[in-house]
């Protein structure tokens, strides 16, 4: 990072706001807040970035427990540029404005893998293996 | 009327701990978890294309190097075994002796459909059906293969996992 950009930054925002955004992005990053998920990340854009940088998330969660899997589904789109219009606060809004499918939880979750919510794999067909009840032949 | 005991998780134990010296124990682990996961230098044991997609990792756009992972040569310095492709019968004595030579504490991630259980070769002859028939896996990042972001994923999840350890904890409840 130039010199150059990180005074603009700097100047841009205040210290403590930078200071979160270089904490948890490790970058100089200022630009449009677009909107809010329902967990809380915030969503930037800067149409004068380099491209493929334009959109980007500051997580709500703490440095430590920053998860990919935080960021919900349409705005998952949304940064990746599979869409234009940025999903809207609620469920039923989001649906009315753009083909929203069902499944999408609302509001979102992160990966439960590693806690009580994790997901335990089952068994539903018929067991491959016969076990028998080994029993002591009784004695004569 | 008694209340039912709910177990607490590993998380709960680290975050709220009981006594005073928990409270000390927990922080040397965290002190602890802190170190491992700021460096886990993997062993590669690329096996098919799924090294590849670790090569990726490694490589400028993903830059496994600013999270602490470091690609070590020999199983002797390492702390990680990403087992990255096919594991055939004549390759799984090796695999299980390069972990063996692996210092303790280990852990070993499971990359793409074949390690993780066979995957398009699960009825072969001559391929191991999961490396986890060969050494206790802790992470499983499917995909055939997968992306060098998922197994990113991966690693970030075993950081999490390092980051639930509790060693000096463990050693207090057992005197």
């Amino acid at each position: 990072m130039s010199l150059f950009r990180f005074l603009k930054f700097s100047l841009r925002q205040s210290p403590l706001k930078n200071f979160e955004i270089y904490r948890k992005l490790d970058d100089a990053k200022w630009g449009r807040l677009v909107g809010v998920d329902e967990l809380g990340n915030r969503y930037y854009e800067n149409k004068e970035e380099r491209y493929g940088r334009e959109r980007w998330c500051v997580p709500a969660a703490r440095p430590s427990e920053m998860d990919a899997s935080q960021i919900p589904p349409r705005w998952h789109s949304w940064l990746h540029k599979t869409i234009d219009q940025a999903p809207l606060a609620t469920a039923a809004e989001d649906a009315a404005a753009m083909s929203r499918p069902k499944w999408m939880a609302f509001p979102h979750y992160a990966n439960y893998t590693g806690t009580k919510k994790a997901n335990v794999t089952y068994n539903t067909v018929r067991a491959k293996i016969e076990t028998w009840e080994p029993a002591v032949a009784a004695r004569r | 009327m008694s209340k039912a005991v709910v177990p607490r998780t590993q998380d709960e134990i680290i975050a709220k701990p009981d006594s005073a010296a928990e409270y000390v124990l927990s922080s040397l682990d965290k002190l602890y978890n802190w170190a491992f996961t700021a460096s886990t230098w993997p062993m590669t044991f690329g096996l098919a294309c799924c090294a590849v997609e670790m090569m990726h990792m490694a490589a400028a756009r993903y830059d496994q190097d600013r999270i602490g992972i470091v690609f070590r040569a020999t199983p002797r310095q390492s702390d990680v075994m990403i087992v990255a492709g096919t594991l055939t019968n004549k390759m799984a004595p090796g695999l299980r002796k390069v972990y063996d030579q692996m210092p303790e504490p280990r852990w070993v991630v499971s990359m793409g459909s074949c390690a993780n259980g066979g995957g398009y070769y699960h009825y072969s002859y001559s391929v191991v059906r999961g490396c986890d028939r060969v050494v206790p896996v802790d992470v499983y990042v499917p995909g055939c293969p997968p992306t060098a972001e998922a197994l990113m994923y991966g690693m970030l999840q075993l950081q999490k996992k390092i980051k639930r350890n509790r060693v000096t904890t463990m050693w207090y409840r057992k005197y």
